[in-house]
């Protein structure tokens, strides 16, 4: 029972740290550009695509995974100038309107080169099977991947919080005249925040592909959850999209793991199969409504921008 | 790029529908003169003032700054060519420090890649220059003071340091004075004092008194032209430029 409980939770924090890494490109841009991306799930099927097909290429799974990252950074730039840089002054509903028409177009792009069937690939050799770990055994990949997103996420705070483009990336979301009147062109750095956001979600769509299958599609399940992680997180906030992250895939992770169980206690077991799973897919949403009642700004708003 | 350079506006005319914002304005402000601008409320100060930044294009005329035309540059390449500028209202960015502010503004604009990704603070020498410039505004001594904690007048004494420290050729005041308590505008005065001769400033400001007190030339602009440049005393004495200030304030 300890094995399986500290199992589901590495479990859960592996899944969290995946949704952090997802939301925090999408809320980068929304809270620093004010801007709603829907296509955000879109690069990260792009970033799955890129890096299997890489690697079925032959490529080993570290430079394939850079391959797909920057090719999708690539795809980000062309899409903020082509579509998203004149939306900036329209309001939401139509940065909602043609952000789903890049998702609508992107499944049908990727029907058309890949098929509709998914793909599939590898982790790593080195990584590929299970470690001991205290005793009881978990896989390494999944270990990796705690360990790049932990490390991502921390190159992406400094980034942001201590280097000249991260603060000008700041300052210019809420002072664009001064930095404009600096020397610094928000246009150009508009797009790169743009395409840096594309790159992580590219980053965590590579990262889940040898865990689930990589098919069109799989972008919209996985914006829906980063959404939440950004409503329950606060907007903007990289610290709350960490936290609401963690916390929403805990829960998701250790409800499905164990609330059958639990409702078995007291109930029969076949109301405990039936409600139990249901209960668990639900509870992120339920966190949700819960943190948008009691507070309406998120766990942790982004301060003082 | 550094040291100080000219000013020039040339017949500059901006139309907006039926009005003449900006009527043939024309002068040459030279390097190290504290020009001012004033007139009253509506005169096109501001139309004036957004054609210079290059927030707005002139539909006549041209700008140069030394022998350069900028009048179709925008505001990210006139800044690159050394145009610096405060606002009315202080553009002070509350989440940084003052530090980090005048490092920022001094690091701003240049284009190397690896700059980028540098750490903002990393750079010894460029510390012990912005430490140095808000030395010279008198916020010596909250370097480490977030934006947020200064008072009005502490952020216009920053603004004018983020300015001075990318050692602008032209410098824009546009009201360094509005909103300040005595004491504040009488540091900023003190301030603006120090600078003349080092930097060539188109100051606008409402405070006559300082605006009398400091300026090399005042030009004196109303309904869109300028009805008058001169020496304090040409001003205060020229007849057209009380009839325009009727009603408003009184010249003293």
């Amino acid at each position: 029972m300890t094995t399986l409980i500290i199992t589901q939770v590495l479990n859960g924090l592996q899944f969290g740290l995946m949704l952090f890494l997802i939301a925090t490109g999408l809320t980068l841009i929304l809270g620093i550009m004010d801007f709603v991306n829907l296509a955000h799930g879109s690069l990260y099927m792009m970033g799955a695509y890129a890096t299997a097909t890489l690697v079925a290429k032959g490529m080993g799974f570290f430079p394939a995974l850079l391959g797909g990252v920057l090719a999708t950074f690539a795809v980000g730039v062309v899409i903020e100038v082509v579509v998203v840089r004149k939306l900036y002054r329209r309001d939401h509903l139509d940065h909602v309107l043609a952000t789903f028409g890049i998702i609508l177009a992107f499944n049908e792009v990727v029907r058309i080169i890949w098929g509709p069937v998914g793909l599939t690939f590898d982790p790593p050799e080195q990584f590929a099977d299970s470690v001991d770990l205290l005793g009881f055994t978990y896989p390494a990949y999944r270990l990796l991947v705690i360990g790049m997103i932990s490390l991502v996420g921390a190159g992406l705070w400094w980034l942001v919080t201590r280097t000249r483009i991260g603060m000008q990336i700041r300052a210019g979301a809420t002072h664009p005249e001064i930095v404009s009147a600096l020397g610094v062109n928000i246009r150009a750095l508009k797009t790169t925040l743009f395409a840096l956001g594309a790159a992580l979600a590219a980053f965590s769509g590579a990262l889940i592909g040898p865990l689930r299958s990589v098919q069109p599609g799989m972008g919209e399940e996985v914006l829906i959850q980063a959404l939440v992680v950004i409503i329950v997180g606060g907007i903007g906030a990289i610290r709350g999209a960490l936290v609401a992250g963690i916390l929403l895939g805990l829960l998701d992770t250790l409800g499905r793991a164990f609330l059958p169980l639990m409702i078995s206690r007291f109930a029969n077991p076949e109301v405990a199969q039936a409600v139990g799973p249901a209960l668990a897919s639900m509870m992120i949403y339920l966190t949700m409504a819960l943190v948008l009642v009691f507070k309406p700004a998120g766990l942790l708003p982004a301060t003082g921008k | 790029m550094s040291g100080i350079a000219s000013l020039e506006l040339r017949g500059l005319v901006k139309r907006f529908g039926g009005l003449l914002a900006t009527d043939h304005v024309s002068v040459t402000i030279a390097e190290g003169e504290l020009f001012a601008l004033i007139g009253p409320n509506g005169a096109g100060k501001s139309t004036l003032i957004g054609q210079i930044a290059g927030e707005l294009m002139p539909d006549e005329g041209e700008i140069l700054i030394g022998d350069q035309s900028i009048t179709g540059w925008g505001v990210v390449a006139r800044a690159r060519s050394g145009l610096g500028r405060t606002f009315q209202i202080a553009q002070t960015i509350d989440a940084f420090t003052t530090l980090e502010s005048v490092v920022l503004s001094r690091r701003s604009g240049s284009l190397s890649p690896t700059g980028f990704f540098a750490p903002l603070l990393g750079d010894k020498e460029i510390l012990d220059i912005a430490r140095e410039t808000l030395n010279v505004v008198g916020l010596g001594e909250l370097t480490q003071l977030r934006v947020d904690r200064l008072s009005h007048g502490e952020r216009k004494q920053l603004e004018l340091a983020m300015a001075l420290v990318r050692q602008p050729r032209v410098l824009l005041l546009d009201e360094p004075m509005a909103g300040m308590s005595p004491g504040e505008s009488e540091t900023m005065a003190q301030l603006l004092s120090e600078l003349r001769g080092k930097c060539t400033i188109v100051l606008i400001e409402h405070d006559m008194d300082v605006v009398f007190k400091l300026a090399d030339r005042i030009g004196v602009l109303a309904s869109g032209a300028l009805i008058a440049i001169g020496s304090a005393d040409d001003i205060r004495n020229n007849p057209l430029v009380r009839a325009s200030y009727l009603g408003e304030e009184e010249i003293t």
